[in-house]
């Protein structure tokens, strides 16, 4: 593996905690290096072989790198990161199991591992003598589990199912009695990984109060390891966020959370993750400076475009232009096509008619539909419904792929003589970027030409040839990214005459420039629409765009 | 839980406790004979190989099935245990790979299990002695000597094969034949005296021959064994456990990357 461009974000408080004698973990430069190739060999032949190509130890993978920071009494201390990022290789450094291949981990106490449940039952052995099993395993004397098992039994509340084999459990049971067991002594420290993701919600509530319990009356130590923010936020006071094996963040828990939120899996630029992160410590839980906000959002993309188009009004609405509603590129066409047309652009699935997209067609009853299907996506049954609600019955537009049927639909617009605009052509690496003048191409009525695979086809070769010099067609491109409601958002954005940002949160630099371009017009906006649900939107994304139109901070504005 | 010496050995011993028991009882779950196999076995195998080697081979041996028996037995405990331990850190790698414990633990525990399953089938050698009316002497308070000896050279086996296995799943396929090999150079159902002599030379670097003729001196002739005997089994044993145990410890810290 290559280097990996990973800028830690902060971390200059460590060196400063460095000393104090509380410490009940303290983690020194440790880095763990596997080597990949040899542990692949699992017998003598490939080990042979390995040995006489010169391979052996050459393939080597660090799964953690220079990772250091210390756990005091009684913190509760999170980890962080995406999977595969290093986060329980750490924690079963710290737990002994693993050494690590440089640097040092100081551990003071005894460590009660709550690393995956369950590990040393055996399925066939009754619960009781799992409990006897598994807790001379974790290390306690059967004085003590015999003392104890009373107190085992009713936590997992198994009382009626001691002698039945554990295979007869349930999985949420076998957690219960695991957890039981681990938890029963009041250890120094606590290691807690994942654990809290299996069983029901009591079950988890349960095992929260009982690590609270821990941490409460008996200042225990604890790690966890989560994907779960919320859970992180909710327990810990300290948390540090590994990013592929580096350190990225350490600190109190809310303000690692919060950059994990926003940052985490997310890609971008160094800079743009810099600037994301400053923005992010900034952030309070403002006001909301006399911003009207509104989410827009339905339990399918149709009935999102449903809500959407009933705020419009169309010109015409003799005609309706149906586009397959998981292409992108289809889309965009079908935008320009209805701009034309100044007329609804209609999302449909390929297969069935969803009743988003039905009560579309019902309120416009278009006289004629022009539908774009591309590889023959909608299916034939679908169109002929389309064709019983139109009076005028279906155009379709078909071809190949995209860039045939929007040649095909620039064609027929050439042909009826509603052309007014020279034609817009896309090709596979901007959709994304021309998804922002969605609004204008609407408005304006101008074609969409595409482009297939960086290769200009002879049709549109054709078209371009045709359209005259001092016209020259602009080339953008595109990654078709399906789900959007990016085409109805335009339309009502024309018809509503508001602005239109069209931008992936996950991507950093996208965000950046959308939040820099906002802080250019802050002063006119008055109201913001969110088109999509948490997934498109998450509440930190809202309060940073909020953030961006209120803040009087000069900072926010670009330099140049 | 303070990690003292006595501390460390007394929770690993429980645990080893632990585990021999959850050993037994799958054992036997489900088998209404349950232990009771543990004594049919060896009988019934006794049968068996009496029936062949005496019709067939004509072996004269005086007390032949009770010759038998004990070689048969005590072979078990070296042949088992080090089967069962070869594969014990490679069955036992969701708990290596999650809580810190002492691996040494797993190979030994299926060596201490296999003694207690040579316990239990004694009671088929006493059964064969009470049959064939051999008078016991005192010569047989050696026996737990001798099982000492057995115990430490196949935890050293068991040490050694538990640790290659790891790295080296061919060492399991392997060990099946090793051990068959082993079962027929040993002189188990055949008399010493229908070996060559080159091949009686050899014998006495196999430390399974010299348990089991220590076992049926003690048992049946009752003959006293001698010191050097006694120090060539110890001897034995112990070089077979030091090495199993160094391999082991060195290569112990990999396991987890491995299993």
């Amino acid at each position: 593996m290559g280097k990996q461009s990973v800028p830690q974000l902060l971390g200059n408080d460590l060196t400063e905690c460095f000393g104090v004698s509380e410490d009940m973990v303290s983690v020194d430069h440790v880095s763990m290096v596997f080597n990949m190739a040899s542990q692949q060999l699992n017998n003598l032949k490939e080990y042979f072989i390995a040995i006489a190509k010169r391979e052996l130890m050459f393939k080597e993978f660090k799964a953690l790198d220079d990772v250091s920071f210390k756990v005091r009494k009684g913190d509760v201390y999170g980890i962080l990161g995406t999977n595969g990022s290093g986060k329980s290789t750490m924690l079963k450094i710290i737990a002994g199991v693993l050494e690590p291949s440089e640097g040092t981990v100081r551990v003071k106490g005894n460590i009660a591992p709550l690393i995956e449940l369950g590990a040393g039952f055996d399925h066939e052995l009754t619960a009781r003598e799992n409990i006897y099993l598994n807790g001379s395993l974790l290390g306690y004397s059967h004085a003590f589990i015999e003392q104890h098992f009373d107190q085992i039994v009713d936590f997992a509340e198994i009382g009626d199912f001691l002698d039945i084999p554990l295979k007869n459990y349930s999985s949420g049971m076998v957690a219960r009695i695991a957890f039981a067991i681990a938890t029963i002594i009041v250890p120094d420290i606590l290691i807690v990984d994942e654990v809290l993701s299996v069983g029901d919600f009591m079950f988890q509530q349960k095992c929260e109060n009982r690590i609270q319990e821990l941490i409460d009356e008996h200042g225990v130590t604890v790690l966890i390891v989560s994907h779960s923010t919320d859970q992180i936020e909710r327990l810990c006071n300290k948390a540090i966020w590994i990013e592929k094996g580096h350190m990225r963040m350490v600190g109190e828990a809310a303000a690692v959370c919060r950059a994990y939120r926003a940052l985490a899996g997310h890609k971008g630029s160094p800079e743009a993750e810099r600037e994301m992160f400053s923005l992010l410590m900034e952030l309070d839980d403002a006001d909301e400076g006399g911003l009207k906000e509104e989410r827009i959002v339905a339990e399918d993309r149709y009935a999102t475009e449903a809500l959407l188009l009933e705020r419009c009004e169309f010109e015409n609405d003799d005609t309706a232009i149906i586009v397959p509603g998981d292409d992108l590129a289809c889309q965009t066409v079908g935008v320009g096509l209805a701009g034309a047309f100044k007329c609804p652009v209609i999302k449909t699935r390929h297969d069935n008619i969803e009743s988003g997209t039905r009560v579309l067609l019902e309120r416009f009853a278009p006289c004629k539909a022009i539908v774009l299907n591309t590889e023959a996506k909608i299916e034939s049954r679908v169109i002929s419904e389309i064709e019983e609600i139109t009076q005028n019955g279906c155009d379709v537009i078909e071809g190949e792929s995209n860039d045939i049927v929007a040649a095909k639909a620039y064609k027929m617009l050439c042909q009826r003589g509603v052309l007014a605009e020279p034609p817009f052509a896309c090709s596979t690496d901007g959709i994304r970027k021309a998804l922002g003048i969605l609004p204008q191409i609407y408005l304006t009525g101008t074609p969409v030409l595409l482009e297939k695979d960086g290769e200009i086809s002879g049709e549109l070769n054709e078209i371009i040839g045709s359209i005259p010099s001092d016209k020259t067609a602009r080339i953008v491109f595109s990654s078709p990214n399906p789900g959007f409601d990016s085409g109805a958002a335009a339309v009502m954005a024309s018809s509503v005459d508001a602005g239109f940002f069209c931008f992936d949160h996950n991507d950093l630099d996208e965000f950046i420039w959308v939040i820099h371009e906002l802080g250019k017009i802050r002063e006119r906006v008055r109201e913001i629409v969110f088109v999509g649900g948490e997934a498109s939107f998450s509440s930190l994304d809202k309060a940073l765009i909020r953030r961006a139109l209120v803040a009087d901070d000069p900072s926010l504005v670009p330099s140049e | 839980m303070n990690s003292t010496p006595k501390n460390d050995f007394k929770r690993n011993w429980f645990i080893m406790e632990s585990l021999v028991s959850k050993d037994f009882k799958l054992k036997y779950r489900r088998s209404v004979l349950g232990v009771v196999w543990s004594v049919l076995n060896p009988l019934l195998m006794m049968l068996v190989l009496t029936a062949v080697f005496s019709a067939f081979f004509k072996f004269d041996i005086e007390n032949y099935p009770f010759y038998l028996i004990l070689g048969n037995t005590l072979f078990a405990v070296m042949a088992d245990s080090t089967s069962g331990a070869m594969t014990s850190i490679l069955d036992s790698a969701p708990l290596i790979k999650k809580i810190r414990i002492d691996k040494v633990i797993f190979p030994l525990e299926k060596v201490l299990f296999q003694l207690v399953n040579f316990a239990i089938s004694l009671i088929a050698v006493v059964i064969v002695m009470v049959f064939m009316q051999i008078k016991p002497t005192f010569n047989l308070l050696f026996l737990p000597l001798l099982l000492v000896y057995v115990t430490v050279f196949s935890a050293g086996l068991g040490l050694l094969l538990s640790a290659l296995a790891v790295f080296f799943r061919d060492i399991i396929h392997l060990w099946g034949v090793v051990i068959t090999a082993w079962t027929y150079l040993t002189p188990l159902f055949y008399p010493v005296s229908i070996l060559p002599e080159w091949m009686l030379a050899l014998e006495a670097y196999n430390p399974m021959y010299h348990y089991i003729f220590y076992y049926r001196d003690i048992a049946l002739w009752g003959n006293t064994p001698g010191l050097v005997e006694n120090l060539i089994c110890l001897g034995m044993a112990l070089v077979t456990f030091l090495i199993g145990l160094f391999v082991f410890k060195r290569l112990q810290k990999k396991f987890i990357l491995y299993v």
